[in-house]
């Protein structure tokens, strides 16, 4: 039994059999793009460790297909061990047990950046200044403690946990927060301008005033779900603060007290703070005389990091990113008429590792390669000899 | 041989399916945890460190620190010329100037927190901007100007340099001017065409001085017009000695003579006044002491250097600074809310022979 | 005699070509265009020469290069577009505009028939409703709209091209072009010095002031549409700007720039039918550019040198000439015939280089910029690599190939070039050598290649299958030739995927984003890992081989194509509706030739008559080198 779940886990099949499932699965997922959009079908195909159907909704799921997780820890695997039992060092072998070693550096470095990666934007107009970044994907429900002189406690939900009747108890807050209703994609109008029957899902704030529509999840890639929530506020020791509405479309906070204390509640894109800050000066887009072909975007930001005492000036465009502990700034797009610029913010730990995989998958790509090359031509002489 | 070799493989591969499914289900919980900090209300500073040690923030109004009232700005004449700007999150005020052939040049008055970073790097970040070479503390020193104000005592630089792919017209010259209080750093910058801020830089001084002299006034406008130096201030009359040739005045002094020393060397003197008490008598003297490299003195040393001299109008208090290279001597005097200082600076044998000639111009000065 | 044949075929080939390639001579009497195509402008941030503008152009427009008239008459592009820039009224009435779909025909109230070009002046009472039209399928995506969708909207950018090249060197309809300047540049100086005085608040005069305004208000309208940016800049390292632009800009400047002048009066000149005064005024232009913007003249005429000798369409006629002489060469007279298909693919492959450097030259890009330099590119590659195979294994299979993917990808170029300049300038994210030159560069060499190994693979089967060639001494090269290939393909194309990632996380921070065009070439990365893997462990033998490189072809061809037609991700660019039947079929087809290799070998022809396998037992080949 034993004897057999090795020789299965090591063997060469099972490499061409998963090297066949990711095909599949890759082809699959491309054309799942068209109406999933990228990021969804990414999800679903390659972050996963089954492709489920059917793909939402509770109930009972069947996987009908490995995922991407599945597959690529199969083959490493497959890959290691086969490699454990098989290890034989030779000149002649050089070639493949480089490639091989480059490939698991490989396979595990994408797991890595899967797991910890973070990815963030951060829009600035000309002038503006932050020492935070916004996820583009994930909004947080953020409830604020304005009282203090100089310090206000953020206690920030991520909208995963929103969902309708959970009641969030945390020991930050001195109420609980009810989930009432919660909308991945919704669109909010005023009352007066929605049509007849329409009613507030909120009975406090700004929110009584507006109704709210469920909408379909946006799939292109330049859109964005707008995710609204009606939170009920109940303070812990009895009573009801009401209904409140959050939404990302709604601008700004809203305002209430409870247990002596402010309290703001919005519903806003994430928020990565960092011990740094960074300014825009100046953002230019240069197109191409004649036409609106872009040829540059850059951005020139002024870095400010007490900590470090780094006051200093950098310019951020194409292909030129700015490496700062641990993070990188790319200059990633533009608000429409040139008003604001848009960095991506990339932290990512383990990303040497593609770089130095592929040099070493290359060696040994070149090096085996070669073997046969000069084999091959030795037996020719030979034959013509 | 071969059992040795599986089970060992089997172990591995079990260890590796545990650490990958821990490290799966890591990264689900990473992404629903409720996560607490804290954020400081002050808001970003744009071009200088901070001090807090909690996070900064930038939250969504931003609040101008505590301490300046905002009702400073509304009392301050401004020069015709200069056209109010929508105010950018960190400006107080803001202006544009235009000149001839599309030359504009940008006023700002940011008000930041204290300890905003010293004069020197905040100098070498503009000529930075300017596409100029930094400068050290000794340049520093020679070409800043030090205008006094009521708030304190503000520091102005006039930097000139146009960076690579810089419009000219909209570019090459900065004149700013510092000054750190005791619980905020005040900037204030011109930058611009050149010409056209040379041409718009007396207004600036005087502009600066009089948003300096309108913070020390907390509540509404009790100053309501904080005039221009030049052009409001009383005339006074006096009688120029012999050898004292007049010298165009600059932006920050009323009056402006020279007089000839020997061994080509020059003296000069200076007729300077503001709004208010200019300072304390120690505070002035050491700051003359200061611009001629001599180290302050005591507070309370200070009474036994300052000697009054009577004049037919007017009282003024006049002290003899002996440098090893240069003297000053100066008198001043107190009147009608203003302070008005005379000095003369030159070589120690220089100033000895143009005493009296000083002394008797005090005592033509008629208010 | 025979041995001299090959030099001969060579020589006849390289006559045929050799024409094209000497200027054509001008007769005195006749617009000099050839003279007046080299001229430089500045078309979509690019510097060209007339010629290319006209060419592009009318292939926009039209779909071809040159324009047939109904009394048959040809216009060569130049031409046509002397009439569009200088002579509107009769560039109206030539019949250049295609339209072939019945909705659209019917919104004009017109039938369907045969005609498909018609001219602007048939259109001039619908223009209003054909932009309304158009602008509605505009909010679509290209992948949403109708059939009815696309060709308005074809129509409406081919009309507005039309306008706006018929305003940039001159107002449309503009009778005595020199004179209005002439009066034009009379009037600046007063007007200037009015506007002076209006500015400083002083008295002005305001007659001279509305003068100049009519006419600033023409020139701005010419400023606005032009497509052109003829005016040179003074400076080496200035601005182009329109006709319309620069006597804006002269109100200011105070003088009328020389260009503009001299363009009025070849305009003019070519109206009145001055055939000398035209050829002079050409000829001053062309001088005052050699003498101070030498640079620019050269590279100018280069590529009208280039558009005259059409490479890449000369190279695929010989790689015609040598897949026919190739494949010729199998049934009898080998050694002759192969070795003319050898000399003439040399001489294919030294013209479709030249080719393929010029345009390096002229783009100062690496050679792959766009999907049409790919295919190029592609097809040089291969030709490379087939012509070495040719050399070591001298059997005629490596020419055969060179041949006919020579001519399939140019045939590929040929048709994605009809959406403009395929020297366009580069989008901003790709404005970048380094990768370019490598990413690129590495990816395309192994598409050329896996299209190679098909290709071997296609050869295989069909003798195999279909002929007695196929011997066993062939079939081995075969197998050594296909896998040979396909370890370079591996090589090319994982360096090159991985290099792409490198680019990505510089760019922006993603190694890897699963765009459908990464996804599309790890997939040509995993297939060649799955071959090589199949081999070592014996699971495949020669003809599984050739099964497997066939599907290469399909998993390549998507990866080229496929994605792109998906309109999803960064790498969707060029609108690929038209190819994507072609497409299909390619991928039919190499389906059909695997189930046909997948018949029992024994029903082979070749392996029929040559050996009688037992059943069950496989042709014997060279055994496979040591797994790993």
């Amino acid at each position: 039994m034993l004897h057999k779940f090795v020789d299965i886990i090591t063997s060469l099949k099972l490499t061409i059999v998963c090297l066949a499932a990711g095909m599949a699965l890759i082809f699959a997922g491309t054309l799942a793009q068209v109406h999933l959009g990228i990021h969804e079908a990414q999800q679903r195909y390659f972050q996963s460790m089954f492709v489920w159907w059917p793909p939402e909704g509770r109930g009972f799921r069947i996987p009908i297909f490995p995922g991407g997780h599945l597959i690529g820890a199969v083959l490493l695997i497959n890959l290691i061990a086969a490699h454990l039992k098989r290890f034989r060092w030779s000149w002649r072998k050089l070639g493949i047990h480089l490639t091989h070693a480059g490939l698991i550096i490989m396979l595990a470095g994408g797991l890595f950046t899967d797991l910890f990666a973070v990815e963030s934007h951060m829009q600035l107009a000309n002038g503006d200044a932050k020492n935070y970044s916004e996820d583009m994907r994930q909004t947080e429900l953020a409830v604020i403690d304005t009282s203090g002189d100089d310090l206000d406690q953020v206690t920030a939900i991520p909208d995963t946990v929103l969902r309708p009747n959970r009641v969030i108890d945390h020991w930050s807050l001195p109420f609980r927060i009810a989930v009432r209703n919660f909308y991945q994609n919704s669109r909010l109008r005023m009352l007066s301008q929605a049509g007849e029957g329409a009613r507030p899902i909120a009975n406090q704030g700004s929110g009584a005033m507006i109704a709210v529509e469920p909408v379909t999840r946006a799939t292109a890639s330049d859109e964005r779900d707008v995710p609204s929530a009606a939170i009920e506020i109940l303070p812990k020791d009895g009573g009801s603060l009401g209904t409140w509405l959050v939404s990302d479309s709604l601008g700004a906070p809203q305002t209430f007290a409870c247990g002596g204390r402010t309290w703001m509640i919005a519903l806003r894109p994430a928020r990565y703070y960092k011990p740094y800050s960074v300014t825009l000066q100046k953002f230019t887009h240069e197109k191409y005389a004649g036409t609106e072909i872009p040829k540059d975007f850059s951005s020139k930001v002024t870095l400010i990091d007490p900590e470090r005492s780094v006051n200093r000036d950098v310019l951020i465009y194409m292909n030129h990113p700015l490496r700062y502990r641990g993070e990188t700034f790319y200059q990633a797009g533009f608000q429409k008429d040139d008003s604001a610029t848009i960095l991506q913010v990339v932290h990512n730990p383990s990303f040497i590792a593609p770089y130095v995989a592929c040099v070493i998958v290359a060696a040994g790509l070149l090096v085996q390669f070669g073997f046969h090359l000069v084999g091959f031509s030795r037996q020719r002489r030979r034959a013509i000899a | 041989m071969r059992i040795g070799c599986a089970g060992w493989v089997m172990r591995i591969s079990k260890y590796f399916i545990l650490v990958l499914s821990a490290a799966l289900l890591v990264s689900c919980e990473k992404n629903s945890e409720i996560k607490v900090y804290r954020v400081s209300k002050a808001p970003l500073e744009q071009s200088a460190p901070q001090q807090q040690d909690a996070m900064p923030t930038n939250t969504s109004a931003p609040r101008m620190p505590a301490g300046l009232p905002p009702a400073a700005e509304t009392a301050v004449t401004t020069p015709a010329n200069w056209e109010a700007q929508p105010l950018s999150q960190m400006r107080q005020a803001s202006f544009l100037v235009k000149g001839d052939n599309g030359a504009v040049a940008d006023v700002s008055f940011v008000s930041l927190g204290s300890a905003a970073g010293n004069v020197l790097e905040n100098v070498n970040r503009w000529l930075g901007q300017l596409g100029q070479p930094p400068i050290t503390e000794q340049k520093l020193g020679e070409m800043a100007q030090r205008l006094q104000t009521s708030l304190g005592e503000v520091t102005i630089v006039d930097l000139a340099g146009l960076p690579d792919n810089a419009d000219p017209a909209r570019d090459g010259r900065i004149i700013a001017a510092m000054m750190t209080t005791s619980n905020a750093t005040l900037f204030f910058k011109m930058r611009g065409n050149a010409d056209l801020a040379e041409t718009q830089k007396g207004d600036f001084i005087r502009w600066v001085a009089a948003v300096c002299d309108a913070q020390t006034q907390a509540g509404p406008a009790q100053i309501a017009e904080a005039p221009p130096q030049t052009a409001s201030a009383p005339t006074i009359k006096w009688t120029a000695p012999e050898g004292w040739t007049e010298v165009p005045p600059s932006s920050m002094r009323y009056a402006s003579f020279s007089a000839p020393a020997q061994d080509g060397g020059k003296i000069d003197i200076s007729i300077v006044t503001f709004p208010g008490d200019g300072g304390s008598d120690a505070d002035n003297i050491n700051r003359w002491r200061g611009q001629m490299g001599l180290a302050p003195v005591d507070a309370n040393a200070v009474t036994s250097q300052v000697a009054p001299l009577k004049t037919g109008d007017t009282m003024f208090s006049t002290t003899d600074i002996a440098g090893n290279k240069t003297r000053t001597i100066a008198a001043w005097t107190r009147r009608d809310g203003r302070v008005w200082f005379f000095k003369a600076t030159g070589p120690n044998a220089a100033i000895e022979k143009e005493k009296s000639n000083f002394v008797k111009f005090i005592e033509s000065v008629r208010f | 005699m025979k041995r001299l044949l090959p030099w001969i075929i060579l020589g006849v080939a390289a006559a045929c070509i050799a024409t094209s390639w000497l200027p054509s001579k001008v007769a005195k009497e006749d617009f000099d265009f050839s003279k007046v195509g080299e001229i430089p402008v500045l078309v979509g941030g690019r510097m060209k020469p007339l010629d290319t503008v006209a060419r592009n152009s009318l292939l926009i427009i039209h779909g071809k290069q040159e324009l047939r008239l109904e009394d048959s008459r040809r216009l060569s592009a130049m031409q046509w577009l002397a009439d569009a820039l200088f002579n509107a009224s009769v560039a109206d009435q030539y019949p250049v505009f295609v339209v072939q779909n019945a909705d659209v025909l019917g919104l004009f109230g017109w039938q369907q028939s045969d005609r498909k070009y018609f001219s602007f002046a048939e259109f001039t009472p619908f223009l209003k409703q054909i932009d309304e039209q158009a602008a509605q399928s505009d909010k679509l995506e290209a992948v949403q709209r109708s059939a009815y969708q696309s060709a308005i909207l074809n129509l409406r950018n081919g009309l507005s091209l039309y306008q706006r090249l018929k305003n940039s060197i001159q107002p449309e309809g503009a009778e005595n072009f020199t004179a209005e300047l002439q009066g034009f540049a009379s009037s600046v100086p007063g007007a200037a010095k009015a506007a002076r005085q209006r500015a400083m608040g002083e008295n002005f005069d305001k007659v001279k002031l509305d003068d100049i305004a009519q006419m600033i208000k023409r020139y701005e309208r010419l400023s606005d549409m032009a497509y052109v940016l003829a005016v040179p800049p003074i400076e080496p390292n200035g601005e182009w700007h329109s006709v319309g632009n620069s006597l804006l800009r002269s109100v200011a400047i105070g003088e009328i720039d020389p260009a503009v002048i001299e363009y009025a009066i070849v305009g003019d000149a070519y109206r009145a039918n001055d055939r000398p005064l035209f050829n002079q005024n050409v000829e001053v232009m062309t001088d005052w550019f050699s003498k101070e913007q030498p640079n620019t003249m050269k590279r100018a005429s280069f590529e009208f040198l280039f558009n005259r000798v059409q490479p890449f369409s000369q190279s695929m006629a010989l790689y015609v000439l040598a897949f026919l002489l190739a494949c010729a060469s199998w049934l009898g007279s080998s050694s002759i015939l192969r070795r003319s298909a050898f000399y003439v693919l040399l001489l294919a492959l030294a013209i479709h280089t030249f080719g393929l450097v010029s345009r390096m030259y002229l783009q100062e890009r690496p050679p792959v910029t766009n999907l049409y330099s790919s295919a190029i590119f592609i097809g040089w590659g291969a030709v490379i690599v087939a012509l070495i195979l040719e050399r070591i294994f001298r059997d005629g299979i490596g020419a055969a190939c060179a041949g006919a993917i020579g001519f399939v990808t140019l045939i590929i170029a040929h048709h994605l070039a009809g959406s403009g300049d395929t020297l366009e300038m580069l989008q901003a994210v790709l404005d970048t050598n380094i990768w370019l030159a490598t990413h690129v560069v590495a990816i395309t060499t192994g598409y050329s290649a896996m299209f190679l190994a098909g290709m071997l693979a296609i050869i295989y089967i069909v003798r195999g299958v279909f002929t007695t060639s196929l011997k066993k001494q062939t079939a081995d090269s075969l197998a050594r030739m296909t896998y040979g290939v396909v370890c370079f393909a591996t090589l090319f194309s994982f360096v090159g995927t991985v290099l792409g990632g490198i680019w990505a996380d510089q760019s922006w921070g993603r190694f890897w984003g699963w765009d459908p065009k990464e996804n599309g070439a790890v997939l040509i990365v995993l297939w060649c890992a799955i071959i090589l893997h199949a081999r070592w462990g014996g699971f495949i033998r020669q003809r599984g081989l050739m099964v497997m490189a066939l599907f290469g072809n399909i998993v390549t061809s998507f990866s080229w194509f496929g994605v792109n037609m998906l309109g999803v991700g960064l790498h969707s660019y060029g609108f690929m509706q038209k190819a994507f039947p072609w497409l299909v079929g390619f991928m039919l087809s190499q389906l059909a030739l695997m189930c046909v290799a997948a018949m029992p070998l024994e029903r082979w022809r070749s392996f029929r008559t040559v050996n009688a396998p037992a059943r069950g037992q496989t042709p014997q080949v060279s055994p496979a080198p040591s797994p790993g």
